[in-house]
């Protein structure tokens, strides 16, 4: 909503400057987007007659006029055709600007001298185009300064407007908020409306509404032998400030109200009417009518129209129709006030894709008392610029009076709520300034009638909030609560618990959007029963192709990342994690979970004079893997399984009890080269919500040993099939005396052993809590536990 | 044998007075006293001496033991300070540990959580993919009210919207809490607004909630003036100016003094305030929805988001900067 400071001056004399009032704008709640002088730097612009009209001496296509300006005869160059002697037009004389700042002086022009320019409308800042000069009104006062004689000085206040706030789609409206914050009179403007006695309206039209439960009331005004023309440029002036194209005095009048009042009015070519009567009625299924934009729209019984006996003549609430539109031969109108269904007309909109001023303002609440005011409104407008005759009297089918709304408001409660010592004659005052009816009053409460203006206001909760507007949100005390002390869980999540682990191991946390795209999976080879690819959940509206799906997965804007970085910013060793939800859908149900990736390629760490850092590898995430669930005790195995994220070689499932919470591997070729990538990229994901079931985050006292360990290192050769792992357990399973701990710590293959063997090395760690062991007492251990490993394993020892 | 120790105890005089470094002064010990050194190798022939000899000789070796252990003591003294005559080039970089950190994103979060935890607010959580019950409907969002054009809304089937805030969250909460309640929520929001320099389709919002028999518009103001002061760390004043939410009524736009300026930067645009959180007064038929007594109870909640906090704090002039995930954008922070 746009509105000027001067327009909003014929309402009320605020006595704020323009800054002054930005200011109270805001803390009236009535927010202000833009705020911006309009036309101050024009200058030098005179109202002035044209004297004479000549060819130019040199150029076909150019007239030389003279000008009198009421001081001085001005000799003009002008490329414009539709102007003669006598008529009045817009000069800017030597040294004037015009709008956007162009400046104007004396030039020569295929060598006739020319001292200024005769304007067009666009060039007054009036129009986005025009076809000639401005041809001003022959009573515009020759002499006189043109933005002054048109108020053309102004400041513009773009409104940001509030869904609950239709009133203040209205200067009025506006007005009103003003009038009582300020406690300052606000002034209608009043309708003289000179109507022809010898014609009485409901002999010229008849309106009935089968469907009144979409419209209330209709009210109707038939104005004959109008004269299409300009508005006055005054009016110009204005409607163009708040960015309204001036038409013509019809259309112009209708525009000027609604900008007035707020509320939206329609004009019919009254001769288009078959038989002169109004329906006002839903549309039939598979109705069609061709709106004011030239749109053939296919309607449905659900939507309502305005229909003669004939056909439907205007989408209520929303659009004309083509069919009655206003049009050059236009002299007879039929005005339309009304007041619909906000709920019809917003899902009319939605349906038809089809927003408008009038629809805008139709389903956030219109006026239903304000119907007639605006009526009459227009037609003493259009009666002024339009001339025509108004048939006596009017329309006016409301069959159901709306009830206004009623509200008892307790005075105390309004102090209680807002922590305030507001009086009860200030509260009172109050509402009477914003246009509420105090009908009851006590010591504890006041009734109010509601004016149909707010439709807003339907509980004792809003007048709260009216009163502590006016009465100003600053002059409510800051208070600090009285808490009563909660016990809140302060332990942290499992998803801040991981983000730390791996933060300490030197990861880096990324963020990224939700989104992904559908497509791919199938360009990562993920095959069609995947539940990542058969399990996402597809958005119905989004904003780019890329975005179509939640994720399913981290790994693509992971992958993305390691792009971005390594592609676009030349770093290439990246170590970095994200938490956060990916979706699936089965059945009915949406599920989402916290999930864990971890995404690691280039080298380990950073170089430098004293380092030579070694490349990421497998098993330098299997380390980190490690490392976070050894962190939280979960005791888990590492499986090969395939999966389609990974390259065949090199896939990995995490398990727990049997259960998989996740998995980790190197991803595929394939995926490198759909994300650009070359170098090798390794992955995991692990499923927080089923990690949290594994955790064990206790955290007991084992005592200290009080005596010395004994290590032995023994080197097996075994067959290359056999897992290293395997052996491990299959010792820990052995119940060897004093054996504390196996490790593997060494592996080696090559010539150094024969073809198909390979070499680990186990460190076995033998302890007894009670005493220091002897030598031969672990060898006494370790003899049986070799050759029991050489036995089962067909394995040798090597010695070194 | 004491000649022999006699003549030790001289070179050894001798030996130390020409060391110059730790590194020398080191060796010298393993030379005398070290485990195969001189003056350990008599200790082993000591055992061989006769009985007569041993004690006397035994007095020698423990004075001379105890001569070089003192002064190579009072040597290392001397030197220290001056461990090597060579000069060490201490402008080569250090060895580089390598540190993982935080979003900026999590840290604001996590600094928004302390501050409200330290306020007695309990930290609550709910789902993504809410119905459209708990994101519009409980909220006082009437289905085909002009309200809900305020969120553009993404859309998962008709029943289901990704949550356009954290305030469904309230819902959930209060549906299986009673009051008193404290209470803050953080996560994922989602609109369908076009991304550009100050808005994402996907941000995370912080919503606050508290619900007690006796909780006005003042308390509001007092727990946001202590909430955006400890956040900036700086004393922050408040200003409401009154707005519109379904949710809450009254309903206010929440602006703070510029936590950079005093008299005008780009940032507030040469106001001196910043327009930062949606608040008010939680709507009678928000607490109906729940089963909330209207009459016995009165609540604040309000909101913002986590990205304008952030960019506020740390002077950052584009939004989409946060989810690009530029490694040498993060490790800034």
């Amino acid at each position: 909503m746009k509105i000027t400071y001067n327009w909003l001056k014929e309402f009320i004399d605020t006595g704020l400057t323009p800054e002054e009032l930005h200011k109270k704008f805001f803390t009236l709640g009535i927010g202000v987007e833009t705020f911006e002088p309009l036309y101050h730097e024009v200058t030098k612009v005179i109202i002035a007659k044209l004297l004479k009209v000549e060819k130019h001496p040199n150029a076909d296509k150019l007239t030389l006029c003279e000008v009198d300006t009421g001081t001085e005869v001005l000799s003009i160059v002008c490329g414009a055709k539709n102007h003669k002697a006598g008529d009045k037009i817009a000069v800017a004389v030597n040294g004037a600007t015009l709008p956007g700042g162009l400046k104007i002086s004396k030039v020569n022009l295929r060598g006739v001298e020319s001292n200024g320019m005769i304007c067009s409308e666009k060039e007054l800042g009036l129009a986005d185009s025009s076809a000639g000069v401005m041809i001003l009104p022959p009573d515009a006062p020759v002499g006189k300064d043109f933005k002054e004689t048109y108020g053309m000085n102004d400041w513009l206040y773009e409104i940001e407007v509030m869904p609950n706030k239709p009133e203040y789609l209205g200067i009025i409206g506006i007005a009103r908020v003003l009038s009582a914050a300020l406690n300052k009179p606000m002034k209608l403007p009043e309708v003289k409306l000179i109507e022809d006695t010898s014609v009485k309206t409901n002999t010229l039209a008849t309106v009935k509404i089968p469907d009144k439960d979409l419209c209330p009331r209709y009210s109707a005004r038939v104005i004959s032998g109008v004269k299409q023309a300009p508005s006055p440029v005054w009016l110009q002036v204005r409607l163009r400030s708040v960015g309204i194209r001036a038409i013509n005095n019809l259309v112009d009048a209708t525009n000027y109200v609604l900008m007035e009042t707020g509320h939206p009015l329609h004009a019919f070519d009254y001769e288009l009417i078959k038989d002169k009567t109004i329906i006002v009625r839903r549309a039939k299924e598979n109705e069609f009518m061709t709106t004011l934009d030239g749109v053939k729209r296919k309607l449905d019984k659900d939507m309502l129209v305005i229909a003669d006996t004939e056909k439907a003549v205007a989408l209520a609430g929303i659009m004309g129709g083509q069919v009655s539109e206003i049009n050059e031969k236009t002299v007879n109108i039929l005005l339309e006030s009304a007041f619909f269904d906000a709920v019809s007309i917003r899902k009319t909109s939605k349906k038809l894709g089809l927003m408008t001023e009038a629809s805008y303002r139709f389903e956030r609440g219109a006026d239903y008392n304000g119907v007639l005011y605006a009526l009459n409104r227009t037609a003493q407008l259009i009666n002024e610029f339009a001339g025509g005759k108004t048939a006596a009297g009017y329309i006016d089918e409301y069959p159901e009076k709306i009830k206004p709304v009623s509200i008892t408001t307790r005075f105390e409660r309004v102090n209680k709520i807002l922590g305030t010592n507001i009086k009860n004659q200030e509260m009172l005052d109050i509402s009477k300034g914003l246009g509420f009816t105090i009908d009851k009053k006590d010591d504890k409460t006041f009734t109010v009638t509601v004016p149909s203006f707010r439709t807003d206001i339907t509980r004792e909760i809003d007048m709260v909030e009216e009163i502590a507007v006016i009465y100003g949100y600053d002059k409510i005390p800051e208070r600090f609560p009285t808490v009563k002390l909660q016990q809140n869980s302060t332990l942290p999540k499992i998803e801040e618990l991981v983000k730390q682990a791996l933060i300490q191991r030197g990861l880096n946390e990324v963020i990224n959007y939700t989104f992904m795209n559908k497509a791919w999976f199938e360009k990562a080879g993920v095959s069609e029963e995947n539940p990542l690819r058969q399990e996402a959940v597809t958005l119905m509206n989004h904003l780019i192709e890329d975005w179509n799906i939640l994720r399913s997965t981290l790994l693509p804007n992971l992958l993305n990342n390691v792009t971005t970085n390594a592609i676009s910013h030349g770093n290439k060793n990246l170590k970095i994690f994200e938490t956060g939800k990916v979706f699936r859908k089965t059945g009915t149900d949406y599920l989402e979970h916290n999930e864990l990736g971890i995404i690691i390629t280039g080298n380990t760490g950073e170089s430098s004079w004293l380092q030579k850092p070694g490349e990421t590898s497998l098993f330098y995430l299997k380390g980190i893997i490690e490392g976070l669930l050894n962190d939280f005790k979960v005791s888990f195995d590492i499986k090969e399984a395939s999966n389609e994220l990974y390259d065949k070689s090199a896939s990995l499932e995490l398990q727990a009890n049997g259960q998989k919470f996740g998995s980790f591997g190197e991803i595929t070729r394939k995926l490198l080269k759909l994300h650009d990538l070359k170098n090798q990229v390794f992955y995991a994901e692990i499923n927080l919500q089923e990690l949290e079931i594994h955790i064990n985050l206790k955290k007991d006292y084992n005592s200290l040993p009080k005596f010395p360990s004994n290590k032995r290192d023994i080197s097996f050769i075994i067959d290359l099939a056999i897992n290293a792992g395997d052996i491990k357990s299959f010792i820990e399973r052995l119940g060897i005396k004093n054996l504390e701990k196996v490790e593997i710590i060494d592996f080696y293959k090559g010539e150094k052993v024969d073809s198909g063997k390979k070499s680990v090395t186990y460190s076995l760690t033998y302890r007894d809590t009670t005493k220091t062991l002897t030598d031969e007492e672990v060898d006494s251990s370790n003899k049986p536990l070799t050759d029991k490993v050489k036995e089962h394993f067909k394995a040798d020892i090597r010695l070194h | 044998m004491e000649n022999e120790l006699n003549n030790l105890s001289a070179t050894f005089d001798k030996d130390i007075e020409g060391i110059n470094t730790v590194k020398e002064l080191e060796a010298l010990r393993i030379k005398y006293i070290g485990k195969k050194g001189l003056i350990s190798a008599y200790y082993e022939k000591f055992g061989k001496l006769s009985k007569e000899e041993k004690p006397k000789i035994g007095q020698i070796l423990n004075i001379l033991k105890n001569k070089v252990e003192t002064k190579l003591s009072e040597k290392i003294d001397g030197l220290s300070g001056n461990v090597s005559l060579e000069k060490t080039d201490f402008t080569m970089p250090g060895f580089k540990i390598p540190a993982g950190k935080y979003h900026l994103i999590s840290q604001t979060i996590g600094r928004v959580k302390e501050i409200f935890k330290g306020l007695n607010f309990d930290i609550v959580e709910g789902p993504e993919i809410e119905t459209d019950y708990y994101n519009f409907e409980a909220l006082n969002f009437p289905k085909h009210h002009p309200a809900r054009d305020m969120q553009d809304t993404f859309h998962v089937d008709r029943d289901h919207v990704l949550r356009t805030h954290t305030s469904p969250v309230q819902v959930r909460t209060m549906e299986k809490r009673k009051p008193p309640l404290n209470i803050i929520s953080i996560g994922k929001c989602y609109r369908n607004d076009p991304l550009d320099a100050s808005h994402l389709p996907v941000f995370q919002q912080v919503e606050g909630l508290m619900v007690d028999e006796n909780i006005n518009f003042g308390d509001l103001k007092g727990v946001l003036k202590i909430f955006f002061s400890e956040f900036f760390q700086k004393e922050t004043n408040i200003r409401l100016n009154p707005s519109f939410f379904p949710f809450t009524e009254p309903s206010a736009e929440v602006s703070v003094t510029c936590p950079i300026c005093k008299t005008g930067c780009p940032l507030c645009k040469k106001s001196g305030w910043i327009e930062i959180f949606g608040a008010g007064m939680v709507d009678p038929n928000v607490f109906k929805n729940v089963n909330y007594d209207t009459e016995k109870l009165t609540g604040f909640a309000f909101g913002g988001g986590i990205e304008r906090l952030t960019l506020i704090k740390h002077s950052i002039n584009d939004i989409r900067l946060l989810y690009e995930n530029d490694i040498r954008f993060l490790n800034q922070f």
